[in-house]
This record gives C-alpha cells, sequence and structure tokens, in this order.
C-alpha cells in the first residue's frame, strides 16, 4: 500500500490516528524506501528547529506597554477601553500657566477667567467659543486649526461612547496663553463639551500624566472606544445625521 | 483569581515579534504589528477560551492586523490575497536574503519559499503548533495546511541536501 507524502509527514509529525501510524510503523520496518520518506519529513523538521535563530527578547517598551494596558483593565470597565494616553502621539504646546493670567475665552460670557492649576476640572462652560462647533465638525484629528478670537484647536481622537455617541478629545490653547484637553460630544448640530481639564506642562512633550488620569478615568466611565481611523473619522464627520 | 493573562502574553512576546517579523521583513513595521497585537488581544481577551492555547489565538490576532495594515497602505481600494503581498512583488526575497552574510542553511531554504508554505512553516515546525491550530491561525482547513507543508518541508530538505 502507498503512503501519500501527507500521511508520512503526518506520521513523522505525531500527528496521526495511532491506527494508521502503527501500520505505517510496522511498515517501515521491512520497507526501506518507505523509511527514507518518513525521513526526509523528520530531519527537514529538525534540522529547521535547530538553525532557526532564537526569538530574540522583547524590548521594555513593549513589556511595559502589555502592563499598562492590563492594569487599565483590573479597573472596573468594559473590556474594551484602550487607554487613550497610551496611543497619545500630538505633542501638547502648553505654556506653562500663570494663575494671574487671566484669558479671555469666547464672547458669550465676555468674563475674564483666571486660568487654574493643571490638572483641575474647568467648568465646561468655559468653552463657549462660537467657532468650536464648526472646527469639530471639520477638523480631522492631528490638524491644528486657528479660531476666530484667536484660540487654536487640535482634535486628538475621534471615538464613540458605548452609547453610540460620536466625540472627540482636543486640544484648546488659548489666545493668552494656556491649554485646555477636553472632550465634546456631537448632539445634533451642536456640541455639547462633556469634560475640560486645565492642563500645563513644559514647552514641549506630552502633557504630564496627572492631567490625563482624570481624561482616563472619563474615557473608562463613558466606555470610551478605539480611536477611529483617519478614514472612519472621515467618514463620521462627512455624515449630516 | 489571579489573572495570568498579561503575564502569559508577555512570555510570548519574543514568539510574536518573530513571527511578525517574518512577514513584514522590516522592523519598524514589525514592532508596530505586535503593539497593534497587543491592544486588540487586550480588547478581545474575553473571546479567548483559557483551555485553548493562547500562542494560536495570539497570532491569528496578529496575522489578521498584518492583512488590516497591508489592506490599509494600499493605493488601490482592492483586497489582497496573502500570496499577492507587495512585498513578495517588488523584492525577490531569495535574492535579498541569500545576499545577508548572517543569514544560515535554515533560514535561507524558509526565506526561499512561496510565502504560503512558509507560513505553515514557521508555524509548526517553528512555533510547534499542531496542524489544527496552525489552520485556526490562517483561517483554511488542515488538509490545506497539510499539503502545503509537505511541500515546503520536501524543498527545504532538497535545499539542505536531505533528500
Amino acid at each position: 500500500m502507498d503512503y501519500t507524502d501527507e500521511t508520512l509527514m503526518a506520521y513523522a509529525d505525531g500527528e496521526l490516528d495511532a491506527e494508521t501510524a502503527a501500520q505505517i510503523a510496522a511498515t517501515i520496518v521491512a520497507d526501506t524506501a518507505l523509511a527514507a520518506r518518513v525521513a526526509v519529513f523528520s530531519r527537514s523538521r529538525i534540522a529547521v528547529k535547530t538553525d532557526y535563530p532564537a526569538a530574540p527578547p522583547a524590548p521594555d517598551a513593549l513589556i511595559a506597554q502589555v502592563r499598562r494596558l492590563a492594569a487599565a483593565q483590573t479597573a472596573p470597565a468594559p473590556s474594551n477601553v484602550i487607554t487613550l494616553a497610551d496611543r497619545r502621539k500630538v505633542p501638547l504646546w502648553a505654556v506653562p500657566l500663570a494663575a494671574s493670567i487671566a484669558l479671555a475665552l469666547g464672547l458669550s460670557a465676555g468674563l475674564l477667567r483666571p486660568v487654574p492649576d493643571a490638572g483641575t476640572l474647568v467648568a465646561a462652560g468655559i468653552l463657549q467659543d462660537p467657532g468650536l462647533a464648526v472646527a469639530l465638525a471639520t477638523v480631522p484629528s492631528g490638524s491644528s486649526a486657528p479660531l476666530p478670537g484667536g484660540a487654536e484647536i487640535t482634535p486628538i481622537a475621534s471615538f464613540q461612547t458605548e452609547n453610540q455617541e460620536f466625540c472627540r478629545e482636543f486640544e484648546y490653547r488659548q489666545p493668552l496663553g494656556g491649554t485646555i484637553v477636553s472632550v465634546a460630544c456631537q448632539n445634533g448640530q451642536d456640541w455639547d463639551v462633556r469634560l475640560a481639564i486645565a492642563a500645563s506642562g513644559g514647552t514641549e512633550g506630552y502633557a504630564p500624566a496627572a492631567s490625563l488620569d482624570t481624561l482616563d478615568a472619563w474615557l473608562s466611565g463613558v466606555g470610551a472606544q478605539a480611536p477611529m481611523s483617519a478614514q472612519d473619522e472621515a467618514v463620521a464627520l462627512s455624515d449630516p445625521s | 483569581m489571579i489573572d495570568h493573562f498579561a503575564d502569559d502574553l508577555i512570555a510570548l512576546l519574543p514568539n510574536l515579534r518573530r513571527y511578525a517579523l517574518s512577514l513584514c521583513r522590516n522592523g519598524d513595521t514589525a514592532d508596530d504589528l505586535v503593539q497593534t497585537t497587543v491592544e486588540r488581544a487586550f480588547v478581545a481577551r474575553d473571546r479567548h477560551d483559557p483551555a485553548t492555547r493562547l500562542d494560536a489565538w495570539l497570532f491569528r490576532i496578529l496575522r489578521n492586523a498584518f492583512i488590516d495594515m497591508t489592506r490599509r497602505t494600499k493605493t488601490r481600494g482592492v483586497s489582497v490575497d496573502i500570496a499577492d503581498m507587495p512585498e513578495a512583488a517588488t523584492v525577490d526575497g531569495a535574492a535579498v536574503t541569500e545576499a545577508r552574510l548572517m543569514l544560515n542553511a535554515a533560514e535561507a531554504a524558509i526565506e526561499a519559499l512561496p510565502v504560503d508554505q512558509r507560513e505553515v512553516m514557521l508555524l509548526i515546525c517553528i512555533e510547534e503548533m499542531t496542524y489544527a491550530e496552525a489552520a485556526s491561525v490562517l483561517g483554511i482547513p488542515v488538509g490545506t495546511v497539510m499539503s502545503r507543508l509537505a511541500r515546503a518541508r520536501i524543498a527545504v530538505a532538497n535545499r539542505l541536501g536531505i533528500n
């Protein structure tokens, strides 16, 4: 009886059912040609396994990423949350906050508010900039756009919450300095500012952990999905509904 | 209950990186691919049955992420069969890799294989998965795995002077 290459290979790999394996084992004893065919499979496997380079150790940064993701999940939260901080790529052009600098923001209140300490929750009413809604509806994540009134907005990421709300995280640089990290969610034609945090830090680099912890906790609370790809975001922004 | 998921995943990072490198052939792209795989693994962790091997599950995620990655980088909006990957079309893999002085005979023999044969060799003979596990990673029938693997093994044996 002739055996196919696949069968002999499966025999060499221990993947054959016991009965057929026993048959082949018995046949090989007397059939050197069959034994040679099996040897091709077993020797090629051994040669490859011993000579192929070992897997190099994983870099510390990658291990740290796994630990961070695991820690983010041990807090009670839906299992589909990814910390946006892990994917933060856009640097803050934060300027040092000085409590004495008063800012003019938006026109509805007409008030000057002192800049709070970094990381504190800023009343959402502070972001009454009338140019904000148009910018949130049009500016892609990663791009900056000036707003009438002298502020500048940089959307960071777009995502859905677990309630199917379409939201955007963005940074809002105030005209006289100071940056606010905020999340606004689309509500018909309007955008509701749901969270606003004053950020501080050096002139370069990323927002310090303190101001992002609040953001991350809020994102967990609303069941924020992973940031949308550029294509998905473009589709969501162009959708008039 | 103690959670071993992160520890088990970390233990498999070297193997994931090696598999990613064999798919991407570029260190930076491979690292991005592993990062994406790790993120998706955490998102989907509840879908992993702890009774099954974690590495086969992770490798499947990685391979699907690779397909997503290559689909995204295509300028045309057409999805591509993995056998037609851009790297296979633009680079003579065997010629390039044989030019690398540090490549040993076994590596060279595997690199010279067509991509579908190379994948089954890596999963079964290097990562030591079963035929069934490799089939689930690749999303193909076990019979297809076996026929590709048999062809691959014979080609490698010929190259190494074993046959």
